[in-house]
């Protein structure tokens, strides 16, 4: 099932020529819905195909989409946009404290030191990047939970995320603004 | 917007994660002083002040409204 979805993905992938979609919203969905509580080992040994869809769906961005995050519509793009973003960080998140993690079992070490090496980077990059756009309130408590996992995990490996996090990022979400005070 | 996105809903959790995170930044290890002084001047220290106060506030169990 996983490689037929994973090209049903990259099919659909949000590109200049088309617009975020059902189809690559569905398609993270169901990845998350079958490997959330666990990944077989045909997907740990083939990884590649996935993350970069994962990759990409981060990476893409849209100025336009952007400014729409109060959408209505749950069938626009701008809701796919988001609501994919929102997935494919959910994703990760399980990756960076369950299956990529030797602290949550001894045996997820050895794919851990694998899976972090090869795309830690590039996810830490795209993630922060995250942080400072518009996004749904779920996904910036997704990624900040993936920071806080890989500090506990891990710290060597975000030590050049600390300042801007701990002076930049975090003092934006944990000052009081006018919409908290009627939710507090 | 999707139910669980709901900000009233989001609210504790977001400010919860943040805090977390915080906390977590704080105890690694940094780079050497000098380079953190630099990241401190001249904004920084607002944001560490206010976000002192929002924990002290929270400790105490104050309503931030009320206040």
């Amino acid at each position: 099932m996983f490689p037929a979805l994973l090209q049903l993905g990259q099919v659909a992938m949000p590109s200049a020529a088309q617009l975020p979609n059902e189809t690559i919203f569905l398609v993270c969905k169901c990845y998350w819905t079958g490997t959330h509580m666990d990944l077989t080992d045909s997907l740990r040994s083939n990884d590649l195909g996935w993350m970069s869809l994962f990759k990409d769906v981060l990476a893409y961005d849209d100025p336009d989409l952007n400014q729409k995050l109060h959408f209505k519509d749950k069938s626009s793009p701008e809701s796919f946009y988001f609501r994919t973003r929102k997935v494919v960080t959910r994703i990760l998140l399980k990756y960076y404290q369950k299956h990529a993690n030797g602290k949550y079992h001894a045996v997820n070490e050895p794919y851990a030191a694998e899976w972090l090496a090869k795309y830690n980077e590039t996810f830490l990059q795209q993630m922060y990047a995250q942080l400072t756009k518009p996004n749904l309130p779920k996904t910036q408590y997704f990624m900040m939970k993936m920071f806080s996992s890989l500090g506990y995990y891990r710290p060597q490996l975000i030590e050049n995320y600390v300042g801007p996090l701990l002076f930049q990022i975090t003092p934006g979400f944990l000052q009081m603004r006018p919409e908290d005070e009627q939710v507090a | 917007m999707p139910r669980e996105d709901d900000y009233s809903l989001t609210f504790t959790n977001t400010k919860l994660a943040s805090t977390d995170l915080w906390i977590c930044m704080c105890e690694i290890p940094q780079q050497p002083r000098d380079s953190l002084e630099q990241q401190l001047a001249p904004s920084s220290p607002k944001y560490l002040i206010d976000i002192f106060k929002y924990i002290v506030m929270k400790l105490e169990g104050a309503n931030l409204i009320e206040r």
